[in-house]
C-alpha cells in the first residue's frame, strides 16, 4: 500500500524512472529502492508499470537493424558535384589481387611449421631404423618378398612390402601382431564375396578371396 | 533526494555497442588515422569512415524520424557536412560523438520542420492513430510485432525532440550518458533529467495510448484526441 504522505515513497517514486534503466542508478541508490518496493505494495506497482512501459520501448531494439546499405555512392557523387572529389573513383587494388595476396600471406605463416614438420619427420625415420638395427636404406630398393596366392601364383605380401618396409618398421610390428579373428567372429563372406584367411599376407590377418 | 545529480558516484555507463562493418578494429585511435588520411586527400581513408558509420548513423536518424528514406537522407548529409569540414576535426574528440552529434542535430531539426508543416496543415497539431478495426481477424504474432513497433514510434514521436533525442540514445543505442551528453550538447545532469522525465512522458502516453485502444477494442471507439507534444514547453 502506498502511503502519499511517506517522504520514502515519494523518494523512491522519484528514483523508479532511472531504476528501471540498465545501470542508471547507483548502487546505494539502487539497493534503497529495492528495498522499499520489496515492503510497498504501491510503489512495487508503480516500478511494474514503468519496467512494462520501458519494455515496450526497448524491444524496438529489434527492428532497428538496418538493410543493405551503401551510402558511399550518393555521397561520392555529391561531393563530385561540389568539386570537392574528383570524378573517377579513387584506383582500388584489385579484389582477385587481393584474394591472392591473402592467400600467399596464410600459407607462408605456416611455412616455418611446415619446415620443422619435415625435419622432425626425416629425424624420426633415420632414428627408427638404428633402433631396429637395420642396415642403411641402400640406394636401390629391396625386392619385395612373394607369398604364395590362392591361384598358385605369387603375390606381394603387402602394399608396404618392399623397400617401403624397411622405411616404416612399425608396418612389420604392426602386421607381426596381427592376430585372425577367433573362431566363431569371422565372417566368412562381405557383400558375397567369400573370405579366406591368410595370416601371413596381410597385416590384418584376412583377405578377400582372389585378392591380388 | 535529486535522481538527476546523484549524491553518490555515478555508475559505470555500460560500453558502447559499436559494430564496426568492415571488420577492422574500430575506435577512436583507428578513426583518427583515417581522418587523417582523408585530410591528406585519402579518398578511400573516408570511404572507408562512411562504411563503418553509416548503419549506426541511419539508426539513429531513423528512431528518430520513424522514415527510413528520410534517415539515408539525413545519414546522407550528415557524412557531406563531416567531409565539408573535416579539416576542423578535433582530436581530442571521438568521430562517432561528432557524427552522432551532426545526426542528432539534423533530425531535430527535421522533426522541428514536420512539426511546424503538421500544424499549418492539420487543425489538431498531429495525425491520428489509425486503430484497428474490431471485426477484422485477429492479426499473426508477427503482425502484432509489427503494430506495436508502429505503437511504440508513434509514442516517441509524440514526445518533444529533446526528449526523444535522449531517449533513443539511451534506450535504442545503449549509449551511456556522458556520451550521450557531449552528442547532444548537453550537461550530464541535463542528459539524466531528460531520461528522467522523458521515460516518465513515454510511460504516460503510452499508457494513455493503451487505454484509448483497450476501450476501442471493447466496442466504446472513439478517435485518439491528440495531445500537446509531451514536454514540448520544458
Amino acid at each position: 500500500m502506498k502511503h502519499p504522505n511517506d517522504p520514502l515513497c515519494t523518494q523512491v517514486e522519484n528514483l523508479i524512472p532511472l531504476y528501471v534503466g540498465e545501470g542508471d542508478l547507483g548502487p546505494q541508490q539502487s539497493a534503497l529502492v529495492r528495498e522499499h518496493l520489496a515492503s510497498c505494495a504501491g510503489c512495487a506497482e508503480s516500478a511494474e508499470a514503468a519496467v512494462r512501459a520501458r519494455s515496450a520501448l526497448v524491444a524496438l531494439r529489434d527492428w532497428s537493424a538496418s538493410h543493405e546499405l551503401d551510402l558511399w555512392k550518393p555521397i561520392r557523387a555529391a561531393l563530385a558535384s561540389e568539386g570537392r572529389l574528383g570524378r573517377q573513383s579513387a584506383p582500388v587494388r584489385s579484389t582477385a589481387s587481393k584474394a591472392t595476396w591473402r592467400r600467399t600471406a596464410a600459407l607462408a605463416r605456416w611455412l616455418p611449421a611446415a619446415a620443422a614438420a619435415a625435419a622432425l619427420f626425416a629425424f624420426a625415420l633415420v632414428m627408427g631404423d638404428r633402433q631396429e638395427g637395420a642396415a642403411p636404406i641402400p640406394a636401390a630398393p629391396i625386392p619385395a618378398p612373394r607369398v604364395a596366392s590362392g591361384d598358385g601364383g605369387e603375390a606381394p605380401a603387402s602394399p608396404f612390402a618392399g623397400g617401403l618396409r624397411r622405411a616404416f618398421p612399425w608396418e612389420e610390428r604392426l602386421r607381426d601382431s596381427a592376430q585372425p579373428f577367433p573362431a566363431g567372429f569371422a565372417p566368412e563372406a562381405v557383400h558375397g564375396v567369400p573370405l579366406r584367411a591368410t595370416p601371413a599376407a596381410t597385416p590384418v590377418g584376412w583377405s578377400l578371396a582372389g585378392q591380388r | 533526494m535529486d535522481p538527476y545529480s546523484p549524491a553518490e558516484p555515478e555508475p559505470p555507463d555500460p560500453p558502447a555497442a559499436e559494430t564496426p562493418e568492415d571488420g577492422r578494429p574500430s575506435g577512436d585511435d583507428s578513426d583518427h588515422h583515417l581522418i587523417r588520411a582523408a585530410q591528406g586527400g585519402d579518398e578511400r581513408a573516408f570511404e572507408a569512415l562512411v562504411r563503418r558509420h553509416q548503419q549506426r548513423a541511419v539508426r539513429i536518424a531513423r528512431n528518430l524520424v520513424g522514415s527510413e528514406e528520410d534517415a539515408r537522407d539525413l545519414a546522407q548529409e550528415a557524412f557531406l557536412r563531416v567531409f565539408r569540414s573535416l579539416e576542423r576535426f578535433d582530436f581530442q574528440h571521438a568521430f562517432a560523438t561528432w557524427l552522432h552529434r551532426i545526426v542528432t542535430n539534423l533530425a531535430i531539426d527535421h522533426l522541428r520542420r514536420r512539426r511546424l508543416a503538421f500544424s499549418t496543415t492539420t487543425e489538431d497539431g498531429g495525425p491520428d492513430v489509425e486503430l484497428p478495426d474490431p471485426d477484422a481477424p485477429a492479426p499473426s504474432r508477427r503482425l502484432e510485432a509489427v503494430e506495436t513497433a508502429r505503437r511504440v514510434r508513434e509514442t516517441i514521436a509524440s514526445l518533444a525532440p529533446h526528449f526523444q533525442a535522449v531517449l533513443v540514445l539511451r534506450e535504442l543505442e545503449n549509449l551511456p550518458c556522458t556520451e550521450i551528453a557531449r552528442i547532444v550538447g548537453a550537461t550530464h545532469v541535463t542528459v539524466r533529467w531528460r531520461l528522467h522525465r522523458g521515460r516518465k512522458l513515454f510511460q504516460e502516453e503510452w499508457e494513455r495510448r493503451e487505454r484509448l485502444e483497450a476501450g476501442a477494442n471493447s466496442g466504446a471507439a472513439r478517435p485518439v484526441q491528440p495531445v500537446r507534444k509531451a514536454g514540448e514547453a520544458e
